[in-house]
């Protein structure tokens, strides 16, 4: 299928884009992949954007997931480039971008567009650039909360402490007779110190009170904030710029070092996933391992619902505290009714295959994530989490943003899926090997019995035979000797027809690698069939019609004989004496057609209903009447299905009528004779 | 009474050569049974019999070993019983030197015309070459290199008529692709029996009244092909 890459970022032309996307996928099937890229710059400013422009991103991712979207996630510092590369990769054959897609404002004049920069390095993906629209861009919120100043009131005392303190040192440096310029040094000493503890408006109150304790304390006039030398104007201002500076610097480190960390946790809790997964054997202890590392990572309760969640069946529910494993009666952190709820969700992340809950419509209320196990057999189950919010800042987790935290159990759902997947893969192909053993054990019986078989039924045979022969000459001496010998011959002969049926079927079933063709003329086949089942013959009338050309047909010609014999003994078996049977060879453009014909009583409606099924005879078994154990049509079936054809029973009106086609596309050439062999 | 053929029957199920027995003694065969393969080896060797009837599947000895052993010495005709659908093994005995082949389960009449044309072509192969040959209505004129059927004239090509008069000379016998190619078109063609199958249905659409049941060029399927005997193109109805 067709990859339409949607580019989402904060711009209000994403939607735009999204729908151009969904209605570009509807046209030609397609699946829509909605594209973000992450800025992997860990500047401030780049830091403070996304900060900024993150509800928008995932407003609108959330816009591309319920329009049935994919979502794609990169990292790369640079967007077009990111970009085309993931579209390479996932042979994407569309890419749909907004004009405005630069969101970083300002940023953006400096380089070219983005839909600028895609369509010209792509040359193998249509680039579709969608108009945004600006009126809506500046009603984006410009600035978000700052971080950092939460911490103000915990800091100052400290700093204040720390300009204290440089301040003591300064009087008894002053008084041992250093000069400003020392001093100075020794309140930029306590700068440093305070940023480095409290953070940047630490550093900057550390600086104003530095300089105010040092104009105040230190330069003359003493004891006075004035200011006569104007040289200290310039050591104020150094000071504040040294602090802002350093805590720049500083929080730019601890920052890195927190999402550094964020991201090791991630990585590790991935791997660490992954690799109990692998370690897991049996679906219960993929299920056990993923729920346990769940736990461990979302802090939360976390939820299994296998299979099928309309099914009604409890979910498995792994509580925080380990060896609690229990099924829920009733909600386990939630409120009474929150089973009930989770179970809707589930039902929903289910059918639909999407992820839902903890922010994402319809479910955004449910404090729970559910993500469904989407492998390539369908919804394996749905795994859940409880996802929480950064507004409850409680811990860690929660700082990284409840976005991330979706978009790791994303992660963490495919890899159980991925795991569950090929366990049940793994049952499979067990299961496959004890079928396929006990198929071909049995087919050994059946074709050991029935070699075994043939022997003695030759000989039965053939004792009759002389038998009845015998009788003849003695011009009747002993009738019911000679009807018993007739009744055992012919009792013999059904048997070894039964019999060849049995090993050809057994021969059919157990090659599973097909049976092997050999390019046989039709006109030898009939012609041996029939030579074959002369004696048996003699009280019908038989036509035969041929193709004018000569027909080669790819097949097992012992098994089409098979085919030919039973058809025709069903005629001479149905047929009263003195009936036509016709055996009729016709070319079709892509087959051989193959028909028997009779002018009996003909199929009922019921026979043609069950004709080809193992076992059905059809007639009443009165007596031995009717002796067909009903296996002589289902073998032809087998037969001429096994050489890619079909067969067909009908009523011609005064008969019944059998048609069989074989497929002449799987010929093995067949030569004509030479031209130039003239006549004589 | 000791003038009359002793017929061999090689066979390791009692009951098949009981009635084997019976039957070709009611036709005034002589008959010595034996049960396998080695029992084959010498007694073939004391008592030279004028026929052997040889199954494939002995106990001890592989059949066609038998068979290749006893053709070191032995000229006179073999007739091999083996099981069906092993095409394999019928060719491998034709190609060794047996004479004809029969498919169990057989009918009785069908081994005992075997039985006649195998001691009909011991008797003729010393003969010279005939300056004609009648099989039913096929006639065919060797000095005039002409064929009829009835009394219609065949225009058969060269090759047709080299093959017919092949066939023609081993009526009633089963001759395998290999043993036609070899000796129609020459050792090369050996191989291409898809060839000869077509190159014979074509044959048999002028000879034949009715090309989908041959009563003259019979087809043994996987095996070969065979000219039908004078006594089995006469019981047929025209």
């Amino acid at each position: 299928m067709e990859r339409i890459l949607a580019c989402v970022s904060a711009a209000p032309s994403s939607r735009n884009v999204i729908l151009k996307a969904t209605q570009m996928a509807e046209r030609t099937p397609a699946r829509v992949v909605a594209v973000h890229v992450q800025s992997e710059h860990d500047t401030l400013r780049a830091r403070r954007e996304r900060e900024v422009y993150r509800g928008e991103i995932e407003r609108n991712l959330t816009f591309a997931r319920d329009n049935g979207a994919e979502i794609a996630t990169l990292s790369g510092d640079d967007v077009a480039t990111a970009i085309i590369a993931y579209a390479e990769l996932s042979r994407a054959s569309h890419i749909v971008v907004g004009k405005d897609e630069n969101t970083s404002g300002r940023r953006s004049r400096r380089r070219p567009d983005v839909a600028q920069r895609l369509i010209a390095e792509t040359t193998q993906i249509d680039v579709h650039v969608v108009p945004g629209d600006p009126s809506d861009y500046h009603a984006l919120p410009r600035r978000r909360e700052r971080t950092g100043l939460r911490h103000v009131p915990r800091g100052l005392p400290l700093t204040i402490g720390l300009v204290g303190a440089a301040t003591a040192v300064s009087t008894v440096l002053r008084s041992v007779g250093f000069t400003d310029a020392n001093i100075v040094m020794v309140f930029l000493a306590s700068v440093l110190a305070a940023t480095f503890v409290g953070g940047r408006m630490q550093g900057i109150i550390a600086s104003m009170l530095g300089v105010f304790s040092f104009n105040f304390l230190f330069t003359e006039p003493r004891f006075s904030l004035v200011v006569y030398d104007t040289q200290y104007v310039l050591t104020f201002i150094v000071m504040l710029i040294v602090a802002l500076i350093t805590s720049e610097l500083l929080s730019r480190v601890r920052l890195e070092a927190v999402i550094s960390r964020r991201r090791a946790d991630r990585t590790v809790a991935v791997y660490r996933l992954s690799r109990a997964l692998l370690t897991a054997s049996g679906e219960s202890a993929v299920i056990d391992e993923a729920l346990d590392q769940l736990v461990r990572y979302y802090g939360g309760s976390a939820l299994w619902y296998g299979g099928d969640p309309t099914t009604g069946a409890e979910p498995v529910i792994r509580l925080p505290h380990r060896g609690a494993d229990r099924v829920a009666r009733s909600g386990a952190d939630g409120g009474p009714d929150s089973v009930d709820h989770d179970r809707e969700v589930a039902v929903w992340a289910y059918r639909n295959a999407r992820c839902a809950g903890a922010g994402v419509a319809p479910f955004a209320a449910c404090p729970r994530f559910f993500a469904p196990l989407v492998s390539s057999a369908g919804v394996l189950g749905v795994l859940a989490v409880a996802i929480t919010d950064a507004a409850d800042g409680a811990t860690d987790r929660a700082a990284d943003g409840a976005a991330e935290q979706r978009t790791l159990m994303e992660t963490f759902a495919g890899q159980v899926a991925l795991a569950l997947e090929r366990e049940r893969i793994a049952h499979d192909h067990e299961q496959a090997k004890i079928e396929i053993e006990s198929e071909r054990l049995k087919n050994y019986l059946l074709r050991s019995i029935s070699h075994d078989l043939r022997t003695p039924l030759a000989g039965i045979a053939g004792s009759a035979a002389v038998l009845l022969d015998a009788d003849a000459d003695a011009s009747g001496a002993l009738p019911h000797v000679r009807e018993l010998a007739a009744d055992i011959h012919e009792q013999a002969n059904w048997l070894a027809a039964l019999v060849e049926n049995l090993l050809s079927l057994s021969r059919i079933e157990s090659d599973s690698t097909g049976i092997a063709l050999t390019a046989e003329i039709v006109d030898d086949v009939v012609g041996s069939v029939l030579a074959k089942m002369r004696r048996r013959l003699t009280q019908f009338r038989v036509t035969t019609s041929l193709p004018d050309s000569v027909v080669s047909v790819p097949m097992d010609a012992g098994l089409i004989q098979q085919v030919l014999m039973n058809l025709l003994d069903n005629a001479c078996r149905h047929a009263p004496a003195g009936a036509t049977i016709d055996l009729g060879v016709a070319r079709e453009p892509d087959a051989a057609r193959f028909t028997v014909t009779d002018s009996g009583p003909g199929f009922t409606e019921r026979d043609l209903d069950h004709l080809f099924e193992k076992f059905y005879t059809g007639r009443r078994r009165d007596g031995d009447s009717a002796r067909g154990v009903g296996l002589g049509l289902a073998i032809c079936r087998a037969i001429v299905e096994a050489h890619g054809g079909s067969i067909d029973a009908s009523n011609t009106g005064d008969g019944a009528r059998v048609c069989f086609r074989l497929p002449l596309d799987r010929a093995i050439a067949s030569r004509e004779p030479d031209e130039t062999d003239e006549p004589a | 009474m000791r003038n009359e053929p002793l017929v061999m029957i090689v066979d390791d199920e009692g009951s098949i050569r009981t009635f084997l027995r019976i039957a070709l003694v009611k036709q005034g065969y002589r008959v010595l049974e034996v049960a396998d393969g080695r029992g084959a080896l010498s007694m073939g060797a004391s008592h030279m019999p004028d026929l052997v009837i040889l199954d494939l599947g002995l106990p001890d000895i592989d059949g066609i070993d038998v068979l290749r052993t006893i053709r070191e010495w032995y000229a006179a005709p073999i007739i091999i019983l083996s099981a069906r659908g092993k095409d394999h093994d019928k060719i491998a005995a034709l190609d060794a030197g047996a004479d004809d082949y029969l498919s169990k389960p057989f009918s009785v009449g069908e081994l005992l015309a075997r039985v006649r044309v195998a001691f009909r072509h011991a008797a003729s192969t010393d003969g010279a070459v005939r300056s004609d040959m009648r099989v039913g209505d096929l006639w065919i004129d060797t000095v005039r290199r002409r064929a009829t059927i009835g009394s219609d004239d065949l225009h058969l090509t060269p090759t047709e008529y080299k093959l017919l008069v092949y066939l023609a000379e081993n009526a009633g016998r089963v001759l395998t692709h290999s043993s036609i190619l070899r000796r129609v078109w020459g050792p090369t063609r050996e191989n291409e029996t898809q060839y000869l199958r077509v190159f014979v249905a074509n044959l048999r659409r002028k000879i034949e009244s009715e090309p989908a049941n041959p009563r003259y060029l019979l087809t043994e399927l996987g095996v070969g092909y065979r000219l039908a005997a004078e006594d089995e193109v006469a019981g047929e109805p025209p």
